[in-house]
């Protein structure tokens, strides 16, 4: 038992299995793409209706008021491919084939070791993570540092790929939020055109009239919901939260680095310093943390299907903070590394030191219980 | 291969000459115009014939009535306009050199 979906082809109601309309739709759709800098495209479409209503009354017959999937499938075979302007087609072809391939590069959070610059370059050259690494390893040492100078740009320029569509799309899939509502849009305005307008309509019947205005319908909301959505992601007011956070938290650094204290406070006695930059960065993150979830959920929110959702969920504040942090880190480290004593013995005997540690640590815990 | 496949770029370019030859005959209709062409080196599909036929009509070599039907609506029957009629004898000599021509070349 299958769906029977009616038709009006030129000017005349037909019964088509769901299948065979979709079909159907597609071999249109497909006619008017390549057709569209054909000056007499309404025309040919109507007469290709009309060639499409003919051959179904051939297959149709009193006791036979329905159209089958395997007939419309014949039909489409018989009418042949729609011949366009074969330059033109190929063009669109090729351009078609580019939006397919359009990526663009965003930081990859999945399987980041610092921003994500590595894995969201692996993502866009299709190259394993690792392979990305070693050459910006390479590339840096060879370069004298240019590389870590390279991957901070990167971090601070490129966007995060938070929502599903932007992952798609760093990788260079269609999932595209934009071009799916700008199609939406697009095939809304043709079918109203269509519907409203030339006499020989592919639309459906009076029957379906209130369905096919229902569905309008919900495009424009969906189309809206877009819109609201890229309203919230533009609003700056987290990103410029988190950037303030972010000038405290480098602020409290600094203080910490040069003076020992943060703003005033003295840490307590005991404590190596690189155990307070370390606990620094946890707070700062556990602050953080909060307010990335509300921007995030806020933007889920802003948005009701689940295929509709805008890319940018960071505002270019967030790359700025990203990108500071992993300065930082890189700072603090090498800071740390020619100052601090400890550091410099961790990195040359990690497990001897990481025993020390824990046993001042263990006297720390004993001594303040 | 195939001799379709292989002189396709010629069947190609001769398609519009073999239409306009068809439709010479009086008022046809699209359906005609591919029974007619069916069966020969020149069969085509209504996706080929229909851009054709609307490309014609805009360089007014052809032009179309409405005729009515027993079954369904109103049918489009082209017939060739006078510049049309002109258009296809100048192509018959045309192709008549270029035939000479070719055989010439060959000699």
């Amino acid at each position: 038992m299958n769906k029977v979906i009616t038709i009006n082809l030129n000017g005349r109601a037909y019964q088509i299995e769901e299948s065979g309309f979709d079909a159907l739709r597609t071999y249109l759709d497909e006619a008017s793409t390549r057709l569209a800098s054909d000056p007499g495209k309404s025309e040919i479409i109507a007469d290709l209706e009309q060639a499409i209503a003919e051959k179904c009354d051939k297959v149709l017959n009193p006791h036979k008021s329905v159209v089958l999937t395997d007939e419309i499938t014949k039909i489409i075979a018989e009418m042949g491919p729609v011949e366009g302007d074969s330059q033109k087609e190929s063009h669109e072809q090729s351009a078609s084939g580019g939006a397919h391939t359009h990526k663009r590069l965003f930081l990859m959070r999945q399987g980041a070791v610092f921003a994500g610059v590595c894995a969201g370059l692996a993502a866009y050259f299709d190259i394993d993570v690792t392979i990305v690494r070693i050459i910006f390893i390479a590339g840096t040492v060879l370069t004298s540092g240019l590389g870590i100078l390279i991957y901070i740009a990167l971090a601070i320029l490129v966007p995060y790929a938070d929502t599903a569509e932007a992952m798609a799309q760093a990788r260079g899939e269609i999932l595209n939020a934009h071009t799916l509502v700008q199609r939406a849009k697009e095939r809304f305005e043709e079918t109203f055109e269509r519907v409203s307008g030339h006499k020989m309509d592919w639309g459906e019947s009076y029957k379906d009239k209130d369905d096919w205005k229902r569905r309008k319908r919900e495009m424009k909301q969906q189309w809206k919901a877009g819109l609201r959505a890229q309203r919230y992601h533009s609003n700056p007011g987290f990103g410029l939260l988190r950037a303030v956070l972010a000038l405290v938290w480098i602020l409290a650094l600094i203080s910490l680095i040069t003076t020992g204290a943060i703003f005033g406070w003295v840490i307590p006695a005991g404590i190596p310093l690189w155990v307070s930059i370390i606990a620094l960065f946890v707070i700062y993150h556990a602050v953080t943390g909060p307010i990335k979830g509300a921007q995030y959920s806020m933007n889920w929110s802003g948005t009701s299907g689940q295929n509709y959702q805008y890319g940018w969920t960071h505002s270019p504040w967030d790359g700025l903070v990203d990108g500071l942090t992993v300065l930082f880190l890189i700072i603090a480290f090498i800071w740390a590394y020619q100052h601090v004593p400890q550091v410099y013995t961790f990195i040359h005997h990690p497990i001897a030191e990481t025993k020390v540690l824990f046993g001042e640590l263990k006297t720390w815990w004993q001594l303040h219980k | 291969m195939d001799k379709q496949e292989s002189f396709e770029a010629v069947r190609r370019g001769l398609l519009e000459f073999s239409v306009l030859t068809v439709i010479s005959k009086g008022e046809v209709y699209s359906a005609d115009i591919l029974a007619a062409l069916e069966g020969t080196e020149f069969k085509t599909q209504e996706g080929t014939l229909y851009p054709l036929l609307s490309k014609l009509r805009r360089e007014s070599l052809l032009d179309y009535s409405w005729k009515e039907s027993e079954t369904g609506p109103p049918r489009k029957y082209y017939s060739l306009t006078s510049e049309g009629r002109k258009r296809l004898d100048d192509l018959k000599k045309y192709w008549e050199e270029i035939t000479r021509t070719i055989k010439n070349l060959g000699k």
